[in-house]
């Protein structure tokens, strides 16, 4: 028997703090509450397990001072990109780039990047902004009539060609024929 | 800055600057046609005409592909045509009459110069006022330029044209031979 009153009261006390938020399943919940019923000294433990956990839970949340909860989140971000660097570097060349980049060489060579960056940024906009002889502009930079003027010399050229092959007295077609045959042959 | 990284950083800035210069150059070599084999650069064949060209034609890139949509509604043949060339490229040169022998030189010179870069003779024409050659170079499945030249004596005038694209031989003259060609004078005016 008394063995029994101290495995039950084994299986009680791991199981209180669950039973009270309410994560026990259905079979240990009603076990548990049939053997409070069975034992004052339980109920009167739980009893008080409530009434402290209902008196932390009025207890206000102190708010952190700006300072401390600036600090806090620096720390948070040191974390988060100290955890970033580790996976990126762990699939890119491991420690020693890890060390030579972000250690000593970065700030070594910051002024370099920092010219080669700017660099990159000048040639795209001289590029973008100032493309010498770019023969072929944007289709909303051409006009309506310069469209037509391009038509009617395109049908010019076109036209010229086709005219000249029949002056010569054979058609453009004759004359590419037999190149056309051979390639089908091949 | 130790003078060691002074000068790693100048040939570090020297790099990226050439390669700045290489990724433009690439660019606008994706935007020029100088690489496309049926393109001919007539910026090299205009230096050895004394004059300069009076009349030029350069439709390619967007300025090609609205002309063909611009065309679609009235000769749809024609616009399906147009969007199967990559350029159509003309330049007249006013010759006078006695420069004849001269362009035919010029001619020949040409035509030399294009076999040996692959592209086939496939007109000669050589009778009394007048010289015309045209010239074709393709791949295993299409025509991929032609380049016509002809020297006029009758209208005193030099005129080289170059259609790039996949050109189908028979479409050409067919669609070609609807169009009415007025005299080169009369789309100078025009302009």
């Amino acid at each position: 028997m008394k063995t029994n009153d101290s495995n039950n009261n084994k299986w009680l006390d791991d199981r209180t703090e669950a039973y009270l938020d309410g994560e026990l399943s259905i079979e240990e919940h009603n076990q548990f509450e049939r053997l409070l019923q069975q034992d004052n000294d339980w109920q009167q433990e739980v009893s008080w397990a409530v009434t402290i956990r209902d008196e932390l839970r009025a207890v206000p949340t102190p708010e952190p001072s700006p300072d401390l909860r600036k600090a806090i989140l620096n720390e948070v971000r040191k974390d988060a990109w100290s955890n970033f660097r580790s996976r990126l570097f762990s699939g890119f060349g491991g420690e020693f780039l890890r060390d030579t980049l972000f250690r000593g060489a970065f700030l070594q060579w910051r002024p370099v990047l920092a010219t080669l960056t700017l660099l990159v940024v000048a040639s795209t906009f001289v590029f973008v902004i100032n493309r010498p002889g770019t023969p072929t502009p944007d289709p909303e930079m051409i006009s309506q009539a310069e469209v037509e003027q391009a038509l009617a010399e395109a049908k010019w050229a076109l036209g010229y060609v086709s005219k000249t092959g029949r002056l010569t007295g054979t058609s453009m077609q004759d004359a590419l024929g037999p190149l056309l045959k051979e390639q089908t042959k091949e | 800055m130790a003078l060691k990284n002074k000068l790693s950083m100048i040939v570090l800035v020297l790099l990226c600057a050439g390669w700045a210069g290489a990724w433009q150059n690439t660019l606008y070599a994706q935007d020029d046609m100088t690489n496309d084999p049926g393109y001919i650069d007539f910026t090299d064949m205009e230096s050895r005409f004394d004059a300069e060209p009076n009349f030029q034609v350069n439709i390619k890139g967007h300025l090609l592909k609205l002309v063909a949509e611009a065309s679609r509604e009235d000769d749809p043949e024609f616009a399906d045509l147009l969007l199967r060339l990559r350029a159509i490229q003309v330049r007249s040169f006013p010759m006078r009459r006695a420069q004849i022998r001269a362009m035919e030189l010029h001619s020949e010179s040409i035509g030399e110069e294009l076999e040996s870069g692959g592209w086939d003779t496939v007109v000669r024409l050589r009778d009394y006022g007048q010289y015309v050659d045209v010239y074709a170079i393709e791949n295993p499945e299409y025509i991929l330029g032609l380049m016509m030249m002809v020297v006029d004596a009758e209208q005193n005038e030099t005129v080289l044209i170059n259609i790039v694209g996949d050109i189908a031989a028979d479409e050409l003259g067919r669609i070609g031979s609807k169009f009415d060609i007025a005299p080169l004078s009369n789309l100078m005016e025009d302009r």
